[in-house]
């Protein structure tokens, strides 16, 4: 017996190395600028694998990636909040809706709390929605994807609907980062053109600026948590507007160009205090510029196996984007990124 | 929080294990297995939980290797113990069975 245990236990160290969590490191292959892999060498620090990245200016685009060229494609989680308002920006100069008006007038929200939030409170996390549903078999659906490396969001347009009826808005008018309430609007716009989120953003948004490699609940390559565990693609119908965009970083770099000349700025511009010295647009988010006396505009995304930034700084005419495949935060190195263009 | 409790599990669990079969503290055989996969259940779910980048997966491997130490000792405890010693040994089976059985369908999701 004693053998059969010195046996099991060999066995249970190499099985626990072979599974242990370990930390990534950025692929060895090169593509893009030079200058900009250098800065990837001296500044990023965290876990990475692929990584992409872009320096964008009214008139230039620099790529650099590892594993990645400007065509790869990544998750690229809540920022997909910042596509749908610009998606709204462009609603309200068609004249469709009003920034001021109910979701209710646009959804099948019948009685529910939810109706009478606005647009504008929906776009800046102000509803009182909670950021996902606190529905017991959504939450227990939740736990297990974060345990088992899955999807959390896996619900249709209809399913949205109904955590969003079923959900309270206590503490309307305070901001409190909603996914629910992001997807909530997205639907809505998407109601009233009588299109899917997919087909009305592609139409609006995507296809004006050439974002070909663009989409809505599309499926990425395989991303990795912190630890290196292989995670499940995020792939989500009702909740892509807050979160189910796959895009790449030329794409990004489009619309940040578009933005740095003007096209949609208005999604960016804050309406709201959103705590700790931010404050919020249409889901973009502007707050002091570590290291300058400029502010920026940004927004950041995150799945199970993904991480990304994109940043402006409107008054320098610079916006940068960083995509990375493993779910360790890119803000840092983001912001130190749009801090030192000149 | 949540990290500190994993991490706790992971290492805390298997030291406690330790102790208990070094002192001899377990019933029966069946005590030694429920330990083990209580272990294993422990590891995983750090492993799936824990932010590894704010924390260095060496914490993990200590886990790993006292449980792996667990694992041996248990072969030295196990002819000293009976398989089961309980005055109902048909239900005592069966209530392990059922812990077992959740302990093993958990590690597949974590896994």
């Amino acid at each position: 017996m004693k053998l059969i245990a010195v046996l099991l236990a060999i066995a249970v160290t190499a099985g626990g190395w072979l599974v242990r969590p370990r930390s990534l490191d950025l692929e060895a292959a090169r593509t893009g600028d030079d200058k900009l892999q250098a800065f990837i060498d001296k500044n990023y620090e965290g876990p990475g694998h692929r990584l992409a990245v872009a320096v964008i200016g009214d008139n230039s685009m620099v790529f650099a990636g590892r594993g990645a060229n400007e065509h790869g494609r990544f998750e690229i989680g809540s920022i997909s909040k910042a596509l749908t308002g610009l998606l709204l920006a462009d609603s309200v100069r068609r004249g469709e809706v009003k920034l001021d008006q109910q979701v209710g007038s646009l959804l099948p929200l019948e009685g529910a709390d939810v109706a009478s939030a606005s647009l504008e409170e929906l776009a800046t996390h102000t509803s009182g929605l909670p950021n996902t549903s606190h529905q017991p078999l959504v939450v227990a659906r939740s736990l297990l994807a974060s345990w088992s490396a899955g999807n959390p969001y896996p619900y249709d347009v209809k399913q949205v609907i109904d955590q969003a009826k079923a959900a309270g808005t206590g503490g309307r008018g305070k901001p409190a980062y909603s996914n629910l309430g992001a997807a909530l609007l997205g639907q809505a716009l998407a109601h009233k053109a009588g299109k899917s989120y997919s087909e009305l953003l592609s139409e609006r948004v995507l296809q004006p600026l050439q974002m070909n490699e663009t989409q809505v609940n599309a499926t990425a390559p395989v991303g990795y948590s912190s630890g290196g565990r292989k995670e499940a693609p995020w792939a989500q119908d009702g909740y892509g507007p807050a979160g189910g965009v796959v895009s790449t970083s030329g794409d990004m770099a489009l619309m940040l160009q578009s933005l740095l000349r003007g096209t949609g700025v208005e999604a960016l511009a804050a309406r709201k205090d959103f705590g700790d010295g931010d404050r919020i647009g249409l889901f973009w988010l502007t707050s002091p510029l570590t290291g300058t006396d400029h502010s920026m505009v940004w927004h950041n995304g995150g799945t199970g196996g993904y991480r990304s930034f994109v940043g402006l700084d409107l008054e320098r005419k610079r916006a940068v984007v960083v995509l990375s495949d493993v779910a360790a935060s890119v803000d840092d190195f983001g912001t130190k990124l749009l801090a030192e263009q000149s | 929080m949540r990290t500190a409790f994993a991490l706790v599990l992971a290492i805390g669990y298997p030291l406690l294990a330790l102790w208990q079969i070094h002192r001899r503290k377990l019933r029966d055989r069946l005590d030694l297995v429920l330990i083990v996969a209580a272990g294993i259940l422990f590891l995983f779910f750090a492993r799936a939980t824990v932010d590894w980048q704010a924390f260095p997966p060496w914490l993990w491997l200590i886990g790993l290797v006292l449980l792996a130490v667990d694992v041996g000792l248990a072969g030295w405890a196990w002819p000293d113990l009976h398989w089961t010693d309980a005055r109902r040994p048909g239900r005592r089976a069966t209530s392990v069975t059922i812990q077992l059985a959740i302990a093993a369908t958990l590690i597949a999701v974590l896994l």
